[in-house]
């Protein structure tokens, strides 16, 4: 049985789909989390359900990327059939689509989710009489505390076996009259021939399927101008026809809401308009911004000083013995040394310096996104996107991109226009995804923050991200000049009432989903890695190993942006993965020879020391960090989204450019001075 | 009659005629913003540059060169 899972944006289908498939989907309380589809299985009463999670959409007249691949799904009708969530708390505008769909087929159970809000609100809806109108059944459901999912998959198993039919919508006289003249073409099978009239007639050319032929037909394209006429003599022209049709829709979507539900408190959404007026204040609104992000900062930095030492302890509290089993065990010592001060070494560290800050931060800005607090973000830099000729959607993508910035770009999506959808995916990179924000911490709190002051530290991570945004705005600026000229387009934005978030989940599941996926990555990427260093620092051609000769060949031109051969060498390696950048600058100091006693965190900073590092060089790591080329995966991703190579190549070679020209200048500068 | 962007904050209004852009109509009528409906500026941008308006229950921000051309009865 092949289910389908609909709804407007940001109604909870994701946390419906989690629910029900034991799936760990990532949700969030704004529109457009979703934009591929995800698939999962549930098994109720001896039956296999196949449950697809579809993107948010507002109408099946789809108008961007991802609202495509949910109209097509339901036009397709490959499905046993569909459950379409609702918000609780804007019922009417839900009920759109709703309407649409139910046009198409009666295999439909509605879901009227997010009951706990409505409820809080003092929303009521009368669910009997919605179910009697629709003639589908209707399910309260608060599918984040799992309420009503029993009841879903129940009346699924009944709707799947419902006899063919649909929901008729009364269309006006002038529309009506115009199906009846195209009805004629159209196969007498047809369930709802209504719709597929419609949609010849509005020319939706991937919606009428087997009718597509039909455009090539003389005597239905003589018909169709006939009709199109018509209306425009009625004063409908060919681009208001849909305006009509939807208008029809919204309004018995009007009637029925009207019939069902009832607001006992007028002013229920007082408390959000006041939390608003706040975060999007006219002065404060940005220093809000940049005090939670500090704030968030802060927390993780502080917090995680204690375990990262603790777990450092642990791990080396234990070598010696690792060292003695393998010694034990007769394993021979050039093995058991590159085992133990090669791999052990370079895990404990990734694992006692990563995973700390990572186990704080992810559950933190998942509190954010849960909270709704995102598209307030992109409502207020709007603006000031809006003169770079983008939208404030995004900032949206970049909120994204923090996370992972292959999941920034195909969030990207979200943006209709394709052009501002191009400028979104090029710039997303200078937002330091997850397997980047370590080496920022690192550095910092290594370098610059003698003493590890939190507070002082937090401020300069703060300060990073800040040129991270700065370059996102030039770079989209120069592009809008440049490659991708053009005005910005319109759009439109969501802001969804603010939704307490489950404290306990979010933590859960970030770590369980974000934070050990991460540590996972670092850990299986470093291994190749430290293979690789390993062999290079091996393997010797004329007495010098090809690591050797490879870190001075990179050398000089390191040496321009504050760099060094093994730091530059250690970016390329990381091209897989960029959590490994440290790790492997670490194994290629390591294997030139350079061995310390790694007795505690800061043994870490005297063997990059050792090495030559001052200042500077953490300075341009960091910079040159948050500005390269994008890791494999995004890379890949950028190629499937904008499915264009030239694209691809600009993605690489933007940030590239920017990083070395920052870290030249600020190199050159620096060396000025002192 | 008067355009949406007159319309202050507090006040409501009742769609006459949307005549937007056609990249922008589609998302309007997505939202709910036809003829015959009942909105509501709820909030301003700190740029200026965008209003949310209350429509159908939802909050949904418009930026204004999109909403000249929408005109409203005031209710």
């Amino acid at each position: 049985m092949k289910i389908g899972l609909v709804g407007n944006p940001n109604v909870g289908k994701s946390t419906i789909f989690n629910a029900l498939t034991g799936l760990h989907q990532h949700t969030g309380n704004w529109p457009g989390k979703t934009v591929t589809k995800a698939s999962g299985y549930k098994k109720y009463k001896g039956i296999n359900y196949l449950i697809e999670d579809l993107p948010g959409t507002y109408s099946l007249m789809a108008h961007s990327k991802e609202e495509e691949v949910t109209r097509d799904f339901i036009y397709n009708g490959d499905y046993d059939a569909l459950i379409i969530v609702c918000d609780a708390v804007c019922l009417e505008r839900n009920l759109n689509l709703v309407m649409q769909i139910l046009e198409i087929t009666n295999k439909v159970v509605v879901c009227i989710n997010l009951m706990d809000e409505a409820k809080k609100k003092k929303i009521n809806i009368d669910l009997n009489r919605l179910s009697e109108i629709l003639k589908v059944p209707v399910v309260p459901a608060t599918a984040r505390s799992g309420k009503g999912l029993e009841e879903i998959m129940e009346n699924l198993s009944k709707v799947v076996k419902n006899e063919n039919s649909y929901f008729q919508i009364k269309y006006n006289e002038y529309l009506k009259e115009a199906i009846e003249e195209l009805e004629i073409f159209i196969d007498n099978n047809e369930l709802n021939k209504d719709v597929v009239c419609l949609n010849l007639l509005t020319n939706k050319k991937s919606t009428v399927g087997n009718y597509q032929k039909l455009y090539n037909d003389k005597i239905f394209l003589n018909k169709l101008s006939e009709v199109k006429n018509k209306l425009y003599k009625k004063g409908i022209k060919n681009e208001d026809i849909e305006t009509l049709i939807t208008e029809e829709i919204v309004a018995q979507a009007s009637a029925i809401a009207s019939k069902v539900v009832t607001f006992e408190k007028k002013d229920y959404q007082k408390r959000d308009r006041l939390i608003d007026k706040v975060v999007t204040h006219k002065i404060f609104s940005i220093p809000i911004m940049l005090l939670l992000l500090l704030f968030i900062f802060w927390i993780t930095i502080t917090g995680a000083n204690a375990p990262s030492q603790i777990l450092y302890d642990l791990f080396f509290s234990i070598e010696d013995d690792l060292t003695n089993i393998l010694t034990y065990l007769h394993i021979p010592d050039s093995v058991n040394n590159m085992l133990v001060y090669g791999v052990y070494r370079v895990l404990a560290w990734v694992i006692s310096v990563m995973l700390p800050p990572m186990a704080i931060f992810f559950p933190l800005f998942t509190l954010l996104e849960d909270l709704g607090y995102l598209p307030r973000i992109a409502f207020c830099l709007d603006k000031a996107f809006k003169k770079c000729a983008s939208c404030g959607k995004q900032a949206l993508t970049m909120a994204m991109g923090f996370g992972c910035n292959a999941v920034g770009v195909t969030g990207a999506r979200i943006i209709d226009s394709p052009r501002e959808r191009l400028m979104a995916i090029l710039t997303n990179v200078f937002v330091p995804c997850n397997g980047r924000f370590p080496l920022l911490i690192t550095m910092i709190t290594m370098f610059l923050i003698a003493g590890g002051n939190s507070f002082t530290s937090s401020l300069v991570l703060t300060l990073f991200i800040v040129i991270g945004i700065m370059v996102t705005f030039l770079v989209t600026k120069i592009l809008s000049k440049t490659l991708l000229k053009g005005v910005p387009s319109s759009f439109t934005l969501e802001l969804p009432a603010y939704r307490r978030p489950q404290i306990t989940k979010v933590i859960v599941r970030s770590i369980f989903d974000r934070t050990i996926f991460v540590l996972k990555r670092a850990i299986c990427a470093s291994a190749p890695a430290g293979l690789v260093i390993w062999l290079m620092a091996n393997i010797s051609i004329e007495s010098e190993s090809i690591l050797q000769i490879c870190a001075n060949a990179l050398d000089p031109f390191a040496n321009l942006i504050g760099l060094d051969g093994v730091i530059l060498m250690a970016f390329i390696l990381a091209i897989p993965a960029n959590e490994i950048v440290i790790p492997i600058i670490i194994m290629g100091y390591m294997s030139l020879g350079y061995l310390t006693d790694m007795n505690d965190l800061t043994a870490l900073k005297d063997l990059f020391i050792q090495n030559g590092w001052t200042p500077l060089t953490a300075i341009c790591v960091m910079l040159f960090s948050l500005m390269h080329w994008p890791c494999l995966t995004t890379l890949l991703t950028i190629k499937k989204e904008t499915g264009s190579l030239k694209w691809t190549i600009l993605a690489f070679l933007i940030p590239t450019v920017v990083g070395i020209t920052i870290c030249f200048l600020v190199t050159t500068i620096y060396n000025l001075i002192f | 009659m008067k355009s949406l962007n007159d319309l202050k904050l507090g006040e409501a209004g009742k769609v006459i005629k949307t005549e937007a852009s056609q990249n922008i109509r589609r998302r309007l009528l997505d939202i709910g913003l036809v003829k015959g409906s009942i909105v509501k500026p709820v909030l301003i941008s700190p740029g200026g540059d965008m209003v949310a308006y209350q429509i159908k229950g939802a909050v949904v921000a418009i930026r204004k060169n999109d909403t000249k051309k929408i005109m409203v009865e005031e209710i």
